[in-house]
């Protein structure tokens, strides 16, 4: 088969409930906004494929409904996932106090080398928000990883977003793969079962 | 008929069952659900119940995550489309007076479409009772924490698949697909329950090998994008009549599972207290 792509990561998208998950996956993959959303329930996935130091990176990026008891779901949702999107909504500070809930259950489910990110989308709503960027970025350095804030609306820094992720994954694959040649496949496509435990020490990735 | 309901439902239980599967007239189809679901009969018990419950404030976290919702169901649909709109504003109220009324299930995402399909055919009050006898009823357990009843059906239906679609079952079992990644949403909404769910991946997935589909994203795109072949009424129905599925079959795979996840459970829990032990 012809293979289109020399990258393939998966992702996820993980935060509470209508802090815009859905939006994010649409900017991203669509370059659309619409007001009229709907609810995601179970699980829903889409692709995008992108380019990086002349690298076809191909974007595997799953979206779940974000209501604490969905998450059940997670063993199936997390595995093989190689990155974590963090999403949280600046106007809801409910949201952003989640992200620590949130970060735990990464630490238990997801891979140990997973790469994460926070997103504090909404940003284009600057009236009604409740949670600083200086907040957000100061919750993100005490995890050690990556902060931005998002606005899926005006198409702010999505796409920058996850380039920023992929760069990231890509860059610990080209490593892993450096000291490693043979095992090309487990390294593009790592599989960890999920009995893993992270060690929860703070930042560990 | 719907006059003379009880003698009906009691004594002629065959001519409901065929009338239903001829269609129900979009004008009847309200009034012809709230008599099938026996909501009728709560209304008639609790006259002023749902009256007293929408009156009540209710859990501020959870009427907060119904919030959220309720202007993301059917948003073109003209009875959803207004902001806080006759439709909105009864959606809340319905998922409200639900989440009072059994406060153990609360509210679940997957309700709201219900209730919003419910509402479409039907008054509030209705639509609530209506609501209260699907959950209790015809979906127990699906929208309580954790979903348990949705992973039992998902592993009742993997067991299915492998024996009417080994192939499509091999081949998810191969990519790890687990049945909660694609059937969550389609037993959930009710949308697509057993039968057809096996018709649909056995029709979808029937010429599908590692080549077509050479990853779990591929084998779910699919399933996620059924065809309009697959899906038109003629062909649904014929294939769900051909699928040889009876009662006691479900009720065979219900009782195999149930019993697995009770030892699995039993056994996390065992080892929690070794584990806790050696400590």
């Amino acid at each position: 088969m012809d293979k289109t792509y020399d990258y393939l990561f998966k992702l996820l998208l993980i935060g509470d409930s209508g802090v815009g998950k859905t939006c994010i996956l649409f900017r991203l993959t669509e370059d659309a906004f619409s007001t009229t959303s709907i609810s995601t329930i179970g699980i829903d996935f889409k692709v995008r494929t992108i380019e990086l130091d002349g690298k076809k990176i191909k974007l595997q990026i799953w979206d779940t409904a974000g209501q604490e008891r969905c998450r059940v779901i997670p063993t199936a949702y997390y595995r093989g996932a190689t990155g974590v999107m963090l999403v949280y909504d600046v106007t809801n500070d409910k949201s952003f106090a989640n992200i620590n809930n949130w970060i735990r259950d990464i630490e238990e489910h997801a891979s140990s080398d997973v790469e994460t990110m926070i997103l504090g989308n909404k940003s284009d709503v600057n009236d009604r928000r409740q949670v600083s960027r200086e907040t957000g970025q100061q919750l993100a350095t005490e995890y050690g990883i990556k902060f931005m804030e998002t606005s899926a609306k005006a198409s702010v820094n999505v796409e920058e977003a996850f380039f920023a992720l992929a760069k990231d994954i890509k860059t610990k694959t080209d490593k892993q793969l450096a000291s490693h040649p043979h095992s090309t496949r487990n390294t593009l496509f790592p599989y960890t079962p999920n009995a893993h435990h992270c060690c929860g020490k703070q930042g560990c990735k | 008929m719907l006059d003379k309901w009880d003698k009906y439902i009691n004594n002629r239980w065959k001519t409901v069952r065929d009338r239903c599967r001829k269609g129900i007239p979009h004008s009847m189809r309200g009034q012809a659900w709230l008599y099938l679901c026996g909501a009728h009969h709560q209304i008639r018990l609790h006259p002023n119940a749902y009256r007293d419950l929408i009156a009540q404030e209710g859990n501020e976290q959870i009427v907060d995550e119904i919030r959220k919702d309720i202007h993301r169901q059917f948003p073109n649909h003209e009875l959803f489309a207004q902001p806080l709109g006759t439709g909105q504003t009864d959606l809340l109220n319905v998922l409200k007076a639900f989440s009072i009324l059994k406060p153990d299930i609360g509210y679940c995402q997957g309700q709201a479409p219900i209730a919003s399909v419910l509402l479409m055919h039907m008054p509030a009050e209705q639509a609530f009772w209506s609501l209260v006898a699907i959950c209790d009823h015809y979906l127990p357990g699906y929208f309580s924490p954790g979903l348990e009843a949705i992973q039992l059906h998902g592993d009742m239906l993997f067991s299915f698949l492998k024996r009417f679609t080994p192939n499509a079952h091999k081949l998810m079992e191969k990519q790890k697909i687990e049945p909660i990644l694609f059937m969550t949403e389609w037993f959930m909404c009710i949308k697509i329950v057993f039968k057809c769910a096996i018709v649909l991946v056995s029709t979808t997935l029937r010429n599908d090998t590692k080549k077509t589909c050479p990853s779990m994203y591929e084998t779910l795109e699919k399933l996620r994008n059924l065809s309009v072949y697959h899906m038109s009424e003629p062909v649904l129905v014929d294939s769900i009549l051909k699928c040889e599925i009876h009662d006691s079959d479900l009720q065979r795979e219900h009782n195999i599972h149930e019993k697995k996840r009770r030892q699995k459970s039993q056994q996390k829990a065992n080892q929690t207290k070794s584990n806790g032990n050696r400590r």
